[in-house]
């Protein structure tokens, strides 16, 4: 079943008197379960993407749909809550809120959902429960990308977006990310849709969508995903 | 969204003294307000109770003897509700060697209707017994039982105190010859009329009559018909309530207070308004990121617009539950020591729900009005910056052609200043604020500096005042340099209805020892022909230059020409020659001598020493020292708050670039000097800008202040200018250490790591 699909998608930004055409009319569609890798070089138009999807941005054109529901057209207050049901985002800066501590970052989504997932549940599905009373100053990036994982995870959400997660890690602990979010979306069936510049990830992908000057270029499914240890860059 | 609220707290520990900073911003806003409002109100209550309880006059007139059967007249007034008639003399007497001036005044047999007496030790007196104004019995040791030996036309008698006693016409010692006035040197002894009537040898006579009446619309009416029964007598002055020498002075010295009780802590709390605004924003600015994540995970616009102004809401608590606490405890103490300089017998101390409330809402609004103009920047941050992080804009003038002279750092520090525009010209309105408050404070003992220069050193020149007619005897005295008779005497100028009583002063030609100053410092001469009258005078009753008008004077009902008009600083008076009184029928009165021994002037009747009267208004002045060093304190402190928070705000916020600077191997006394240089341009602006407003503010004073009976020269001597610059640059080098020393002991590697990750 299809979760997410994007029909003829643009997005255009303006900037002084230059229009900056970001998407041209993007056709993709992710189903249920699926780990999907959209690949491409900086400025190819993936962020915009991600952002859309997740209903932190909006298209100029073009419809986009989260199962039956057409999110392109929704307002400001149904996409908050429309991210706040169904949506997971991990960022490349994991953007946690220094002051909290990782339970408390978790705890922060958990608020936000009726029936959120035991907190301490969650850090122990990436492996940090030990680690649940530190700031995020005290860990390592790995760690605070597993916590933001964490905190992605505790909604229980339908789809999980990732942009350029392991950019600001080293490959090994980039490596270890990756086991996590593979292992969630096996275990727990959970959609991911992940971003990223970095070829070599596509390899543990479902499958891949190539991205280049706002247009997808090529669609690809890998047969036998590789798993991320078997990965090296 | 408990959570929230532990990041909200955790934030400000995080920056608890950035907090505590504009926390006691409101603090004081809020408990300056609610203390020096409710001490104003305390203060007024006091009166009100204190003149109700006393009935204290509509209206009085003061006139030349005449017979007491007039009263009766007065009585039968329609609309007139109790009358008392009084004679009242001017006596000396002597307490430990100092000679102090005395006003004798009459009551009746019972304490009267009109201006009653309070009582507060002792009892009302009998013949040969006075009472005594109970300020002016304790500065002086008086005490019940005691005897005083009273001089009053040359003969000395005897008075037993009874008792000591309040009266609504003296809370505040002012005479018309004296404004000067201070507690301790001038006296009133109320003596029984019979008693009064053998002293003056004035039997069957009264000399002012003072009159309460039932409907205060009818002030005027009622007044005039007073003074018709006692215009044949020639009247000295006349006034309604609210031109009652004491009370007028007390009204204006209250509703000065009111200014300021409302303008300080309206300015503090507009600064507290400006001061959160630019920690917030900052904050705001800081956590674009932050608040960005929290719109991506799904929180609505409201909740984190929400989440941001709990710090508003959690200053404005801090700030107003202690302000609140405090401002009591400020209005009990400062109604107190207010009170206590007066002649009141006690002092209300309430609690003003209104005022609480008013302050409240203020000192709680404050902080939210700064939150939601910040709300704008958090309602336009979209959720999509998380995705691709966030950087700081700073808009940079071009400035390069200027700077290029200086050094890297120095340009660094120049262009910080023009970083953030609204930030430094807060940072310059705090210091500016900080400079008014200090140096207006400081400009205050520079005015009476001035004012006792003007009076000791200019126009009274002399070193005693004579209470007699001829000067031969007093110059053949070893030591006298110089003796001047001359008159002094009270005068009552009334034109198109208006009436304006002030003192007439006939000076000698060729003398040096009395002279007529304005205000620019230009010398006047007593005029040939005709009387020199002061500006406020000319200007209430429209009169100029070259024009005559009617006067009262001792002798009656006399026409004058102004031969010229003067703005007169500090007691104004209208001058004429002696010659000229003297063609009026006038005696000389009174004889200024220069030189001599005080005690041996005190065989041509009582002296005044000039030296004596000016350390008794110098100790009485110093007695004000207190609120001129907290004002000092308030200013600085005020300067403090404000640069110790957006320079540490300035210096967290560039954390990385410091660190940067850091990293490449600039020292901590180089990026600390780079801070000085940023913030003492500011400091030397404001510098430059505060002065002329604080002038500004003295000029304001001096219109607010001025009167037909005293008109103080606000100055300001470089002396203040001098301290107001090293208080303003020492609060800068103090505000400057909190930064400084988390600049020295800032880890690298840690800001380093922000600025990556």
């Amino acid at each position: 079943m299809t979760i997410l699909r994007f029909e003829d998608v643009w997005k255009v930004y303006r900037m002084g008197k230059v229009e900056v055409y970001a998407l041209r009319g993007i056709d993709l569609s992710v189903e249920e379960g699926e780990f999907v890798v959209v690949l491409g070089p900086s400025g190819s138009g993936k962020t915009t993407m991600l952002n859309i999807a997740g209903g932190i941005d909006k298209p100029t054109k073009g419809k986009v749909f989260f199962r039956d529901l057409e999110i392109s057209s929704f307002d400001e207050k149904e996409l908050t809550i429309f991210r706040r049901r169904h949506v997971g985002f991990v960022f490349q800066f994991f953007n946690l809120i220094p002051t909290l501590t990782a339970r408390e970052n978790v705890q922060l989504a958990a608020e936000l959902v009726e029936n959120p997932r035991n907190v301490d549940e969650v850090l122990e599905i990436v492996g940090l429960r030990h680690r649940a009373n530190h700031l995020p100053t005290e860990m390592s990036g790995g760690e605070q990308q597993r916590v933001a994982i964490a905190r992605a995870l505790v909604k229980n959400p339908d789809l999980i977006l990732c942009d350029e997660p392991t950019g600001n890690l080293d490959f090994e602990t980039g490596k270890r990310v990756l086991r996590v979010m593979r292992d969630i979306n096996r275990e727990e069936d959970r959609t991911f849709l992940l971003v990223t510049h970095n070829a070599v990830i596509a390899n543990m992908a479902d499958r891949v969508i190539h991205f280049r000057d706002g247009r997808v270029v090529k669609e690809e499914t890998n047969p036998e995903p590789l798993e991320p240890e078997e990965l090296s860059w | 969204m408990r959570t929230l609220l532990i990041k909200a707290i955790r934030d400000l520990k995080a920056q608890k003294w950035q907090f505590l900073a504009v926390s006691f911003l409101v603090f004081l806003g809020v408990a300056l307000f609610s203390g020096l409002y409710s001490s104003y109100l305390n203060i007024e209550a006091t009166y009100k109770k204190f003149y109700t309880q006393t009935n204290f006059e509509d209206l009085g007139v003061e006139f030349n003897p005449a017979p007491k059967d007039l009263l009766k007249m007065v009585k039968a007034i329609p609309g007139v509700k109790a009358v008392v008639g009084r004679l009242t003399a001017y006596a000396t007497m002597e307490i430990e060697g100092r000679e102090i001036r005395l006003k004798l005044v009459s009551i009746p047999e019972e304490n009267s209707k009109v201006n009653s007496l309070f009582i507060v030790e002792g009892v009302y007196p009998k013949h040969n017994e006075v009472l005594i104004l109970k300020k002016f019995a304790d500065l002086n040791g008086i005490s019940v039982g005691q005897v005083l030996h009273v001089r009053l036309n040359g003969k000395i008698y005897d008075l037993r105190v009874s008792g000591s006693a309040y009266s609504p016409e003296y809370i505040l010692i002012s005479e018309r010859t004296n404004v000067l006035a201070s507690p301790k040197d001038m006296g009133v002894l109320f003596v029984p009329y019979n008693m009064m009537e053998e002293m003056t040898g004035l039997k069957g006579k009264i000399t002012e009559v003072h009159v309460k009446i039932y409907d205060e619309d009818r002030a005027d009416e009622i007044l005039n018909k007073v003074k018709s029964e006692f215009r044949l007598y020639g009247l000295k002055s006349f006034y309604k309530r609210e031109g009652q020498p004491s009370y007028k002075l007390l009204k204006m010295d209250l509703e000065g207070f009111k200014h300021i009780a409302f303008m300080f802590p309206s300015m503090l709390l507009l600064i507290a308004v400006l001061a959160v605004y630019i920690l917030l924003s900052r904050i705001v600015i800081e956590q674009t990121g932050i608040i960005a994540v929290l719109r991506a995970l799904g929180y609505s616009k409201r909740t984190v617009i929400f989440h941001f102004l709990t710090y508003s809401i959690l200053i404005g608590l801090i700030g107003t539950s202690l302000g609140v606490l405090a401002g009591y405890y400020i209005s009990a103490g400062m109604t107190s020591s207010y009170v206590d300089v007066l002649n009141v017998p006690y002092h209300v101390t309430e609690i003003y729900s209104n005022v609480l409330l008013a302050s409240a809402i203020a000192g709680l609004l404050a902080p939210l009005i700064a939150g939601i103009f910040t709300t704008k920047r958090i309602a336009e941050i979209e959720p999509a910056i998380a995705m691709r992080g966030f950087k700081i804009e700073y808009k940079v003038l071009g400035l390069d052609r200027l700077l290029r002279r200086f050094s890297i750092l120095t340009r660094l520090a120049i262009r910080n200043i023009f970083r953030n525009p609204k930030r430094t010209l807060y940072t310059l309105f705090g210091v500016v604020m900080g400079v008014v408050l200090i140096a207006t404070s400081l400009a205050f003992v520079d005015s009476v500096d001035e004012m006792l220069h003007i009076q000791f050193d200019k126009v009274q020149t002399f070193d005693y005042k004579v209470e007699c007619s001829n000067p031969t005897d007093i110059k053949r005295l070893v030591g006298v340099e110089e003796a001047y008779p001359l008159v002094e005497t009270w005068i009552l100028l009334e034109r198109n209805g208006i009436a304006k009583s002030s003192v007439l002063i006939g000076l000698p030609t060729g003398q040096d020892l009395f002279n007529i100053y304005d205000l620019n410092g230009r010398k006047h001469h007593p005029p040939p022909k005709g009387i020199i009258l002061p500006k406020f005078i000319a200007e209430n009753l429209s009169i100029a230059k070259g024009e005559e008008i009617y006067a009262f004077i001792e002798i009656g009902k006399v026409r004058l020409k102004v031969y010229d008009i003067v703005d007169q600083p500090l007691i104004p008076a209208c001058y004429a020659s002696l010659e000229g009184l003297e063609r009026l029928g006038f005696r000389p009165n009174e004889v200024i001598v220069k030189g001599g021994d005080e005690n041996k002037l005190k065989r041509f009747g009582a002296v005044v020493s000039m030296k004596k009267l000016r350390e008794n208004i110098v100790e009485m002045m110093s007695m004000m020292s207190e609120f001129f060093a907290f004002s000092v304190l308030f200013g600085a402190s005020l300067a403090f708050a404000e640069i110790f928070n957006t320079t540490t705000i300035n210096i967290l916020e560039r954390r990385r670039e410091i660190a940067t600077l850091r990293m490449l191997g600039y020292t901590v006394k180089e990026i600390a000097i780079s801070i000085l240089v940023e913030t003492f341009t500011i400091g030397l602006v404001g510098l430059l800008l505060g002065f002329p407003l604080a002038i500004l503010t003295l000029k304001g004073f001096e219109m607010t202040y001025k009167s037909e009976m005293f008109n103080m020269p606000f100055v300001m001597y470089p002396r203040t200018i001098v301290v107001t610059v090293v208080v303003i640059v020492l609060t800068l080098l103090a505000s400057l250490i909190p930064g400084i020393r988390f600049v020295a002991k800032m880890e690298i590697d840690k800001v380093t790591k922000e600025v990556t990750g």
